[in-house]
């Protein structure tokens, strides 16, 4: 049976997608008030940690 | 120092070098962590290289975005640059996942082939923009929400069976239009679309409320007398311009909220993004107050009495009556110096 390699960068981009989706469904639930100052900084963080576990990471094989 | 570092820990040791500057501009430590690590860490004998089957350059704008992300976090600058980082980052990503798609190839074939799937990647990104953007601000934002976090458990979870990446791409293509509207406050469904025009004449024909989706609305208030003591007035914009004249023995107070545009209401003014405020002047007993609570997503609201007057984007207007010459004849007039009278109602005597 083949086994499946680990990939640590879906790992890290599927963990920080989370987190932005859940600061989204926060706002659009009424338990907080998203603005641009914290937006941009959430986004920035989502795509640099994408990008830096994608380059961090080898090929997926 | 960088490159031994790298090596021990078997990654890029770029990563180090921006981490040394990042914490040497933060207060001086990334100083003496260089100078201890320098003694410390043996040399490299290949400095500066990353291990292989790396991507050096996906590294660098990655630890390059995070680091603009913590400085606009932190209030330190970098406010301006968001917007396009963030595009420039889409961009890098959607590369990189393509490039590694496609195994790092570089014949003429597979990169045709990359550049096809990309133009399809954009055309279908930008229709998921706007298709996302409009369910979002017609309320479906919350199920929209739930799908991102659906798609990074899945994206997390497959990680142990080989990985999913290109569901990175849907992720963000549904986040970012999402986050915009979210953050914007825009909210269009049950507001209507289209231009509106209100003059009402009495206290009974004034609303306690207005409301309009996309468009333009613009009230005249001059005719109607409000009695003394609070009138509450709220005015609901998704996407376009409020203006609103007063009469000049109304004393206005206000809490304004812009996500992105402008906001005028009378002597006080602000633009960009954000625009948040509230202001309660003090005033005489038996004042007429008009207490207005203004919400805009994209766009402006703009109240005005012939002391002040509508800052304005387009000066060469043709005027087809008075109601329309109402809203234009005063053209910058507006006085944001701390001696302006236009909000004077509220210590003039009733």
């Amino acid at each position: 049976v083949k086994r499946e390699r680990f990939d640590p960068a879906s790992l890290v981009a599927g963990l920080v997608i989370c987190g932005l989706g859940t600061l989204l469904l926060l706002d659009q639930t009424g338990a907080i008030d998203l603005s641009f100052g914290y937006l941009w900084p959430a986004l920035l963080g989502t795509i640099g940690a994408i990008l830096l576990a994608v380059g961090m990471t080898g090929k997926r094989r | 120092v960088a490159g031994g570092l790298g090596r021990y820990f078997d990654i890029d040791p770029i990563i180090f070098r921006i981490g040394f500057v990042v914490l040497t501009l933060a207060g001086g430590a990334g100083v003496l962590a260089y100078l201890a690590s320098w003694v410390l860490v043996p040399a490299d004998p290949e400095p500066g290289q990353p291990p292989a089957d790396r991507s050096r350059a996906a590294t660098i704008v990655g630890a390059a975005i995070l680091v603009v992300a913590a400085c606009v976090l932190l209030g330190r600058g970098f406010f301006f640059f968001a917007p396009p980082l963030i595009g420039l980052g889409l961009i890098a990503v959607v590369g990189v996942l393509l490039w590694r798609a496609a195994g790092g190839n570089e014949n003429a074939a597979s990169t045709a082939a990359k550049l096809g799937l990309a133009l399809l990647l954009l055309v279908v990104a930008v229709a998921g923009f706007v298709a996302v953007g409009l369910g979002a601000a017609i309320g479906g934002g919350a199920a929209i929400a739930g799908v991102v976090i659906a798609l990074g458990v899945a994206l997390a979870v497959s990680a142990f069976l080989g990985g999913r990446r290109w569901l990175v791409l849907p992720a963000l293509i549904i986040a970012v239009p999402l986050g915009f509207v979210a953050a914007a406050g825009i909210d269009v469904k049950g507001g209507g679309v289209g231009d509106r025009d209100y003059q009402p004449t009495t206290v009974a024909d004034l609303q306690r409320g207005y409301k309009l989706g996309i468009g333009q609305m613009r009230l005249d208030l001059t005719h109607v007398d409000l009695p003394p003591g609070r009138t509450p007035l709220r005015l609901d914009m998704g996407i376009g311009s409020v203006r609103m004249v007063v009469p000049d023995d109304v004393c206005v107070a206000s809490k304004v909220k812009v996500g992105a545009g402008y906001a005028r209401m009378l002597d006080r003014d602000s633009g960009g993004l954000d625009v948040d405020w509230r202001q309660s002047p003090e005033q005489k007993a038996g004042v007429k107050r008009l207490v207005i609570d203004g919400d805009v997503g994209i766009g402006e609201i703009q109240v005005v009495n012939s002391r002040s007057g509508f800052t304005t984007w387009d000066n060469h207007r043709q005027f087809d009556n008075q109601f329309d010459r109402r809203f234009d004849t005063r053209v910058g007039s507006i006085d944001l110096s701390p001696g302006s009278d236009a909000n004077a109602a509220c210590t003039e005597a009733a």
